[in-house]
């Protein structure tokens, strides 16, 4: 209630005082324009065929990890809970390529920009992937290179630098569509698995993705996931994302697009400042499927409240915007 | 569907740590259909992370009622809310119950499960005929018998502690008998898991509609966190297959 009243009394407050400033929530990769920085994170969105008119308003969608072969899941239980975070091991469950280009493409009526996840066992695997998914309905592949739940690839492969270069060296060759590479921060660092995809030509990079975690029940000795190992997530990621994203932001020269725990407007803000061009809300779905809509309205809010213009201006501004502002702006972040 | 801060208008404590909360939604009285339920965050903060889904009991015209009993943190907050506090409700959600053609309904209900079951018998049609078998653990816990009553007469009641006539499971009330004499009927059944994998195992020959009450990620279909085994390979998700299903088609 409190959030639905606060947007509520902001709208009255811009509309009374800060009419005249316009802002612009713009950013531009390569050829896609993403209308805000606010990108709905894979495998928290489903396929894209719900909720229709929210993803419409997000700055891009991301799918679900599509696999080449159609692929059941793994075994529940597939979530374990715990305070501030998810552990999931849902094990990519999707009809596959063939299945996901001709049935469930032609039937997404969103207008952001469709970047399809996608989630090899191999590198011929991605170079498939890139070849029977793309069509002009697909904008950029966002290459999975970070999924913790599988048995092989997933996170191994972004554990390698050699492996990640090999992965988009072969992607780059098939097409010219927006690349993005999904990099894990498990056990590696992030740092050099971004330079290797950077040097073969991925025009982004999307971190973190979820960290391994297990979860075992000691009434009954055994483990609580089904598949075993899960992925973390959630705002008790947020610190940890939030330096590899600055971290990884200094060692290339491409956009980033951070997330890790992101629930509301003044995280968006933090990852931006960080070093980020976009982000992605994950978890928080899972609670209020409704979030981007909110995060949006305080995003423009809190840029017309601080005199930001462009949200380019925010990226990799941390230092600056601190010393830029004033006490009464900034309550508002913390709020 | 819909989140709504909605105001909890009565709260009514129905048997030992069961409680039933008359919340205040037109948008989900208006649009909830048997079978479906709501996802309820139970607290600002993220502990817990998720929200909690709970089965509706009954609408009215501008409210409607769940019925719950405090199973664990989430629900043992929940229990604190007092009258007059706001909800944050999302919901309707779930695929409503298959509509009733067949003339004889039977509703098996174990424990607070049998809640959702009185929603369905007050969506029935007049040419309906209700049969109900109700176990609980003891006498206190046999809730909502009054709102029962009033759509039928056919009701069975036992609980395992004996405090009450009968005494056993609410599977001991059923016989194969008894069920072929009802003619096809269509069943529906919720309850604990245990209950469920008691009525597949025995009576399989029917066409058998289980509430899956289960934990759930988002209840809305999106994440996939709440997979159910099919029968013949594969998973259903319960907050958007189900979360009723026929239990014949998956395996528990």
């Amino acid at each position: 209630m409190a959030g639905v009243k606060k947007a509520a009394n902001l709208k009255e407050n811009q509309q009374t005082t800060k009419r005249a400033i316009s802002v612009d929530l713009k950013v531009t990769i390569k050829n896609v324009v993403f209308a805000n920085p606010v990108l709905l994170a894979s495998g928290t969105y489903g396929l894209g065929e719900d909720f229709v008119s929210v993803i419409n308003k997000a700055g891009g969608f991301v799918t679900k990890g599509i696999t080449l072969a159609p692929s059941p899941g793994n075994p529940p239980p597939r979530i374990y809970e715990l305070p501030g975070a998810i552990l999931n091991s849902i094990g990519l469950e999707n009809p596959g390529a063939f299945a996901f280009r001709k049935k469930i493409i032609p039937r997404l009526r969103f207008a952001c920009p469709l970047i399809v996840n996608i989630a090899g066992f191999s590198v011929e695997d991605f170079v498939t992937l890139v070849k029977i998914i793309d069509c002009e309905r697909v904008l950029g592949f966002e290459v999975n290179v970070s999924c913790p739940n599988v048995a092989k690839g997933g996170a191994a492969f972004g554990q390698d630098p050699k492996q990640v270069s090999q992965i988009i060296k072969g992607v780059r060759r098939t097409t010219k569509k927006l690349i993005i590479t999904k990099l894990t921060a498990n056990f590696v660092d992030p740092a050099e698995t971004a330079k290797a995809a950077w040097d073969e030509g991925s025009d982004a990079i999307s971190l973190i993705n979820t960290l391994y975690g297990l979860a075992i029940d000691a009434k009954t000795g055994k483990y609580f996931l089904g598949g075993r190992v899960g992925g973390l997530s959630g705002p008790a990621l947020k610190p940890f994302a939030l330096f590899c994203v600055e971290r990884v932001s200094r060692a290339v020269n491409i956009p980033i697009i951070g997330g890790g725990g992101i629930t509301n407007a003044t995280d968006v803000c933090e990852f931006l400042l960080a070093g980020a061009s976009l982000v992605q809300i994950g978890s928080i779905n899972l609670i209020n499927p409704f979030t981007v809509l909110a995060i949006l309205e305080d995003l423009e809010e809190y840029m017309r409240n601080n005199q930001i213009k462009t949200i380019k201006d925010l990226t990799a501004s941390v230092n600056l915007i601190g010393r830029t502002r004033s006490n009464n702006d900034t309550t508002y972040l913390s709020g | 569907m819909e989140i709504t801060q909605a105001r909890l208008i009565r709260k009514i404590q129905l048997g030992p740590e069961i409680f039933a909360y008359t919340i205040e939604s037109k948008t989900i009285a208006q649009k909830a259909q048997p079978g479906q339920f709501v996802q309820i965050r139970i607290n600002d903060s993220f502990d817990p992370f998720l929200r909690r889904p709970f089965s509706i009991a009954q609408v009215w015209a501008n409210t409607f009622q769940i019925v719950f009993r405090i199973r664990g943190k989430g629900t043992k907050i929940l229990a604190q809310a007092k009258e007059e506090d706001y909800l944050d409700v999302l919901g309707p959600l779930g695929r409503p119950v298959p509509c009733y053609e067949e003339a004889n309904i039977v509703m098996i209900g174990g424990g607070v499960g049998i809640a959702p079951l009185l929603f369905l018998a007050q969506k029935a049609r007049p040419k309906n005929r209700l049969y109900l078998f109700f176990g609980a653990r003891t006498r206190t816990e046999l809730i909502l018998q009054e709102d029962f009553k009033k759509l039928t007469k056919n009701i069975a009641v036992i609980t395992e502690d004996g405090s009450t006539e009968k005494k056993g499971m609410v599977t001991d009330l059923l016989t194969t008998e008894e069920l072929d004499r009802l003619k096809n009927p269509l069943v529906f059944a919720c309850g604990p898991v245990a209950m469920l994998k008691a009525l597949k195992r025995n009576f399989g020959f029917l066409s058998i509609y289980g509430f899956l009450e289960e934990r759930l990620g988002c209840g809305t279909g999106l994440c996939f966190g709440c997979a159910v085994k099919k029968k013949n390979g594969g998973y259903l998700r319960i907050c958007k297959d189900g979360p009723v299903v026929n239990l014949n088609e998956i395996e528990i």
